[in-house]
Parts: structure tokens; C-alpha cells; sequence
């Protein structure tokens, strides 16, 4: 199973920008537009009490 | 290139919060860790919606290709405080961009977080633990690895007493841990939540963590520089009908001599079907 695809099953996938145009190619987006991409874990939060 | 699942277990499903005593409008922090999956290295921010809700803006910086960076953002969010319960979803959203202006964007990853407002006293509840300290003991809490551990009243929210740990690393400096413990069985109903009212200071360094935890298991951490000089509420669900053991861990990294004081207050479980 690629890493892009665990990505996503585990709550959703990073997604290029949808405006602006074409960009263009390079060997990194070459390399990112296979398994490139950013992921967020939320691991608490808090309230000010006062 | 390997995913740290390890990290992905401790993600809630949802944010509890007890609107009782919180100040309108509701501030919230968050911790989060941001992850660059990519080849090449990127400059990370985020922001946040949600009907309602005022989100900042914090840019993270640079995250190398393959690395992470775990952050605390301190104040992220506000909205109107709830009048009872309910409950809505916000979106957490994350970019990356590839220059330091933050004008060439090239991912965005959204999180959809469920929050949900509760009111503690509406009724509905039953308390079935109570730790204000107020009666002048710890009232059945222990500690390890504190250098000290006793009521307090420099700082509380129900007088006269807290709870305080103090722990440091006298002569020396580094990173150490300590945390304050009780162990209770939970209600057999279907809600089980604890609560927490906690506040930091650290002399000579930060802290690096604070958890809300049941014995090993990390249920809710903050992390990535702690707010200090501020009264913090923390929310964990916990399992019910079971033996837990309820531990407010800490982790602090000082200079020479420096040290942390933790008041916490307040302390309850509250429970319902």
C-alpha cells in the first residue's frame, strides 16, 4: 500500500491548490505528486479557565 | 520513509468542554503536531473555521522533508460560550508552502474536529468525584518523581487550597518528570469525563509537557511550550466502570537551578448516560 494511500485512510489527504494555474514541473513535484504530502495531528487542547 | 503511528493513537475524537466558570467568549489552545511528508522542505502554517468561531493565524516555519514539528498554540480560537450543550465541528487547516513569504502554497491538509459543550451544572450530571484540596490535604492523591508535593495558596480557584507540584533539578539542569496520581473506579455509564484546572510556572526553562493520563496511557497532551501564568482547562473522556489510574504528568527541561510549580484545582469526574 503506498504511503499517500495510509495517508488518507487515516482521516484524509493533502490536496494541491485548486486556482492559479498549471504549476510547473520539477523533480521535486514530480516526486510530491506521488507520495508527497503534509499531515496534522491534533493532540489536546484547553480552555482559559480565567 | 515510515508514518509515526505511534503519535496518530493518542488523536481524540472529539474536544469536551465544560462551559461552567469559563469566561464568554471561550478562548481555546491546541496542540498539534505538523508533519512534512514531502521531498523537498516547506514552510508551514495554520489557521482554522467554523461557524462562529475567530481563528489566528500561526505560521510554524520551516519543517524539514521528513520531519515534524509538535507545537502549542496558545489562544488558536475563540467563540461565543455555549448557553448548554451542544455540540459542532471546526476545521483545523494546515499549509505548506515552498518559500518563506508563505505565497507559493502547495498542499493544504483540513482536520474536522468534533467539539462538544457540556455543561456540568445543568442538571444532567452526576459528580462523582470532587478534589478541591480545600479540606487542607491532597485527598488521596500520591506523587512520583515531584521534589515536592503538598497543598498550596499561591494560587487557587476554590479557596483557601490547590494542589501544587513542584519539581526541578536542584544544582543541576536538564529535563525531568514527575507527576501527581489517584486511582478511582469509574461510573458504569455511558459518559465518563474528567476535569481538570491546572496552572504553570517555570523558572528557568519550559515545560514541556502536561498530560492528562490513565496510568501510561496519554489521553490528552499539551506540549510544545505550555502557557504559563494562566489558569488552563483540560477535558479526557475516560473508560467506564473501570479501575483507572488518574495521573497529571509533567515534563519540564530547565536551566541550572530552574524549577516549575503546577497548581491544580478543582479536580472532578462527572459521568451520565
Amino acid at each position: 500500500m503506498s504511503l499517500l494511500k495510509r495517508l488518507l485512510m487515516l482521516g484524509g489527504g493533502a490536496t494541491k491548490p485548486s486556482g492559479g494555474g498549471k504549476k510547473p514541473l520539477n523533480q521535486s513535484n514530480v516526486y510530491a505528486t506521488t507520495v508527497g504530502t503534509i499531515y496534522l495531528v491534533y493532540q489536546g487542547s484547553y480552555a482559559n479557565r480565567t | 520513509m515510515s508514518i509515526d503511528l505511534k503519535v496518530s493513537e493518542i488523536d481524540p475524537p472529539s474536544i469536551v468542554m465544560d462551559v461552567v466558570n469559563l469566561p464568554d467568549p471561550v478562548y481555546l489552545g491546541f496542540t498539534i503536531t505538523a508533519y512534512n511528508y514531502d521531498a523537498v522542505n516547506l514552510y508551514f502554517r495554520i489557521t482554522g473555521s467554523g461557524t462562529g468561531w475567530t481563528f489566528t493565524t500561526v505560521d510554524l516555519g520551516l519543517i524539514n522533508s521528513g520531519t515534524n514539528k509538535r507545537q502549542n498554540l496558545d489562544d488558536f480560537c475563540n467563540v461565543a460560550r455555549p448557553a448548554s450543550e451542544t455540540s459542532e465541528q471546526i476545521q483545523l487547516i494546515l499549509r505548506a508552502y515552498t518559500d518563506a513569504g508563505y505565497t507559493d502554497l502547495k498542499w493544504t491538509y483540513t482536520k474536522t474536529i468534533d467539539v462538544w459543550w457540556i455543561k456540568s451544572d445543568d442538571g444532567s450530571w452526576t459528580q462523582d468525584l470532587l478534589n478541591n484540596f480545600d479540606d487542607g490535604t491532597l485527598q488521596g492523591w500520591a506523587q512520583s518523581g515531584l521534589e515536592a508535593f503538598a497543598v498550596a495558596t499561591d494560587y487557587v480557584l476554590s479557596t483557601p487550597y490547590s494542589a501544587r507540584m513542584n519539581d526541578g533539578l536542584a544544582g543541576g539542569s536538564g529535563t525531568t518528570t514527575g507527576y501527581m496520581y489517584k486511582s478511582v473506579n469509574t461510573a458504569d455509564r455511558n459518559n465518563v469525563i474528567w476535569i481538570v484546572d491546572a496552572r504553570i510556572r517555570v523558572i528557568n526553562g519550559v515545560c514541556d509537557y502536561l498530560n492528562l493520563q490513565n496510568g501510561a496511557t496519554i489521553l490528552v497532551t499539551l506540549g510544545g511550550n505550555v502557557p504559563e501564568d494562566k489558569w488552563l482547562r483540560l477535558i479526557a473522556l475516560l473508560p467506564k466502570n473501570t479501575a483507572v489510574e488518574l495521573r497529571i504528568f509533567e515534563q519540564i527541561t530547565v536551566a541550572l537551578n530552574g524549577y516549575c510549580y503546577i497548581n491544580v484545582d478543582d479536580i472532578r469526574i462527572i459521568s451520565k448516560d
